[in-house]
């Protein structure tokens, strides 16, 4: 809604729309010195810096001893009188709301038709902080946090170029928040940075409260079973996935910055990878890969051999799993699905409960919940074994525990069904439906063996930083030389 | 439509490849060796398997358990029907069968095993040396496992043969050789027993096993011990190797064996090489002519003399392959043995 140039109009809409809230304080004051300047400021308490509303907006204006031209007195101060840096004039009411929501002060003076948002935040927020589930043990410490100017200025820091772009972009019927796609001019794809702006532009939505939900509008099939879209919380992981040609997503009020497009092996990498000697980090990334690997099949191989291969166990070792088998009331296949969710269950606690008791929780959950088990022959300790060492390969790829919990239930019913000839076909079906995936133009195994996209220095193995000094090596540029 | 119709051939495809689900893992018992024994003109099948009990030391604890049929498949049902448990046939290592059993039913049993993929063809056969092969099984710790170390172990010292079941079965079917199996009785393994096709032809003792198995180029290492100057010395073999040679003169076989042999003194030399090579080709020479003779005596043709004819000369086997066992018991043994010893430590004239 435009205000119609009236001061008491103006000053009167401004109260109506904020009449719903009682932490909008409004102010009415006079020059000292040339009682016709008439002024009213709103602000939000406890957003606003009372020092620089005081020395640089008050204090100017009261004080100000010379002539203002009335029909331009709005923008006379902002050239002339006020103090402060970040001053715009606005007739919008909408516009006006918003800023005052996000702690920006609303001066009206009589005069001239609308408001000057005068930038004077001041509100408190998380400090710099190491992302819980991106810690690593050499490298730096810092984490995104929420709001997003703190963070892009995080990201400027290392990227010190007049080539990176960041488009705003502001999404949410109701919360109005501030987006902001972030490319790297000479590096990232032309065409995939608009396809990406455009995608963000075109959400309705009432509100995004945190950068998941840009993440799932924009996803090109958000009944997936992947993710094609990566987050970081780090900024030094922002920056390299920056300068290998990729787009990201900062969201206001989320700690979680979006990479795009985001691929299979992306799962693999750690922060860790680029602290540490090459031979170290190519070792560690293949054991992460294996973990995974022995995460979504151990249990179903298991299951699959004792019902349908026993003969591969050594003789000694069959005859006791199945002696250990006999004294249990339930099949292999129902202790291993009945193990997998109480182990399912203990790590959803484990998660959603404090550190303090946590560990607590540990001991009960894995010690003696586990420990009586087995001594009531409720489950056999192989089973109980191959379990917990499932779950445990499962948890080092923090990234994909959802769909490794997915995969490995599907392999489970496969293997139960149909023997290791299920377990193939189900992995089969996985690898193929990966295969046919792609994620913003990349296909989703790039990277892998057999996948010509790509390089191949930073795939399955780190190979040194030689190697890789060129940015824009992994992706989007293809025709880069 | 197409996505459904691959999901639905896919899974009647998996039902359709799997069918090995023979049951639930807590019903198996199983099984570690199989004796076979014939009663009363039917089956008589003891096997040795696990009691799916531990012991104190978490060790599982062998049980036996009997059936009786006509067929070896009826056998496994009674079993199955007295006992609620599945046998799983696997993980068996031993198959022990009596004379009676071999003389009776070998020819089933074979066929049985052909016919059947449960059975690994790795499983070491043995016959008992007197009475019911399940004796053989009769054991608190598991029997099988003992029987199997005993001539394993007694093959690389030349004591016995390690005679698997494809081995067996590719001389009881390929025509020209005859299949042999070791001996074992309550004390371990003792002797060899020979076959003549599908029947037991005659028994070799202990003392020719090592000569037996160089003769049929099977010998791997192991000691032996030969006369020299009035004492016994003892040599290791460290090589051997076989050449075969079979002829038909005037409806005979003359069959010529030729055996190289390096062996090891054990002891401090007294002697030149010479004399003790002399001194262990006259103890497999003569050893050599008795195991041949037991061999004609019980129409074994445990050397594979039929099958070499039968390569070397075709069209003569041709016309003696009906009558090989007949022809066999008449054949002459040529036997070429050449003892070389290694590090002999003294030369001649040293004596």
């Amino acid at each position: 809604m435009k205000l119609n140039g009236s001061y008491e109009h103006d000053i009167k809409l401004m109260e109506n729309l904020t009449a719903g809230d009682p932490t909008v304080k409004l102010r009415d004051f006079e020059g000292r010195y040339n009682p016709a300047i008439r002024c009213r400021i709103f602000f939000s308490d406890g957003m606003v810096s009372s020092q620089l509303l005081s020395d640089g907006i008050l204090e100017p204006i009261i004080n100000f001893r010379g002539e203002l031209p009335r029909d331009e007195i709005l923008d006379y101060m902002a050239l002339a009188v006020l103090e402060l840096p970040e001053v715009r004039r606005s007739v919008d009411s909408g516009d006006m709301a918003e800023a005052l929501n996000y702690g920006d002060v609303l001066l009206f003076a009589d005069g001239q038709p609308g408001a000057l948002i005068i930038g004077c935040k001041n509100f408190t927020y998380r400090g710099i902080s190491e992302p819980e589930e991106e810690k690593v043990a050499r490298g730096p410490r810092e984490g995104f946090t929420e709001p997003i100017m703190i963070n892009i200025s995080m990201l400027k820091r290392r990227l010190r170029t007049h080539k990176l772009r960041i488009d705003m972009v502001t999404v949410g019927e109701r919360t109005s928040t501030a987006c902001g796609v972030i490319s790297l001019d000479g590096v990232t794809d032309e065409k995939l940075v608009r396809q990406v702006k455009e995608l963000v532009e075109k959400i309705e939505i009432d509100g995004i409260l945190s950068s998941n939900y840009i993440s799932e509008l924009i996803d090109p099939a958000p009944f997936g079973f992947f993710r094609r879209i990566g987050s970081t919380a780090r900024p030094d992981v922002a920056a390299a996935k920056l300068l290998e040609g990729r787009v990201l997503i900062m969201v206001d009020g989320s700690p979680q910055v979006l990479t795009l497009p985001f691929v299979f092996l992306e799962h693999f990498q750690s922060p860790e990878d680029y602290y540490v000697t090459w031979h170290h980090a190519a070792f560690s990334r293949v054991l992460r890969m294996a973990a995974f690997a022995l995460s979504i099949t151990l249990v179903p191989v298991y299951v699959a051999v004792l019902n349908y291969h026993p003969g591969t166990f050594p003789t000694m070792m069959i005859m006791n799993i199945v002696a250990l088998q006999q004294a249990t009331p339930f099949s292999a296949l129902t202790e291993a699905v009945l193990l997998l969710i109480a182990f399912d269950l203990l790590r959803e606690a484990g998660l959603r409960t404090p550190a303090s008791v946590g560990q607590t929780l540990s001991i009960v959950g894995a010690l003696i919940l586990g420990q009586s088990a087995v001594e009531a022959n409720i489950v056999s300790p192989s089973m109980l074994i191959v379990v917990a060492l499932s779950g445990v390969t499962g948890l080092i790829i923090n990234d994909l525990r959802n769909q490794v919990v997915l995969i490995r239930f599907m392999l489970l019913a496969f293997g139960a069904a149909a023997g290791l000839w299920g377990i193939a076909a189900g992995i089969t079906m996985v690898l193929g439906r990966m295969a046919e995936i792609g994620s913003f133009g990349a296909d989703y195994l790039t990277g892998m063996p057999l996948n010509a996209q790509g390089s191949h220095e930073d795939s399955l193995f780190r190979t040194p930083i030689s190697r890789m000094k060129k940015s824009g090596r992994f992706m989007a540029r293809r025709d880069r030389p | 439509m197409k996505r459904i119709m691959i999901i639905f051939v896919s899974v009647l495809c998996l039902a359709a490849l799997t069918g090995c689900h023979e049951g639930d893992l807590q019903q198996f018992y199983i099984v570690t060796a199989a004796a076979v024994d014939v009663e009363d003109g039917r089956y008589k099948l003891t096997l040795e398997g696990s009691a799916n009990r531990l012991d104190e030391s978490k060790n599982p604890q062998p049980a036996l358990q009997t059936g009786r049929g006509e067929t070896i498949t009826q056998c496994l049902q009674d079993i199955q029907s007295r006992s609620g448990e599945l046998p799983y046939m696997r993980h068996s290592i031993l198959i022990a069968l009596s004379q009676a059993s071999i003389n009776e039913v070998l020819d089933e049993l074979v066929a049985y095993i052909q016919g059947e993929d449960s059975i690994r063809l790795n499983v070491r056969a043995v016959m008992a040396k007197e009475g019911e092969a399940a004796m053989l099984l009769n054991d608190s710790e598991f029997a099988s496992s003992r029987i199997l170390k005993s001539f394993t172990g007694g093959a690389k010292r030349l004591t016995t043969a390690d005679v698997q079941l494809y081995d067996l079965m590719y001389c009881l079917d390929s025509p020209g050789i005859d299949g042999w199996m070791p001996v074992s009785g309550q004390e371990g393994t003792e002797g060899i027993a020979l076959l003549s096709g599908y029947s037991y032809g005659g028994y070799l003792e202990p003392r020719l096993v090592p000569s037996f198995l160089m003769m049929t180029g099977k010998a791997e290492g192991g000691s032996l011990t030969a006369e020299v100057g009035g004492k016994y010395v003892s040599f290791s073999l460290t090589d051997c190797s076989r050449r075969l040679d079979v002829s038909l003169v005037n409806g005979v076989p003359r069959v010529s064996v030729g055996i190289k042999a390096d062996f090891r003194l054990r002891d401090m030399p007294e002697h030149t090489a010479e004399v003790y090579e002399a001194a262990l080709e006259k103890r497999l020479v003569s050893e050599g002519h008795e195991v041949f003779e037991r061999l004609k005596a019980s129409a074994c043709d445990a050397l594979g003399a039929g099958q070499q004819l039968s390569r070397l000369s075709p069209s003569v086997w041709e016309q003696a392959e009906g009558r090989w066992h007949e022809l066999f018991s008449q054949a002459e043994l040529e036997l070429d043995i050449d003892c070389r010893l290694e590090s002999r430590g003294k030369t001649e004239g040293m004596e």
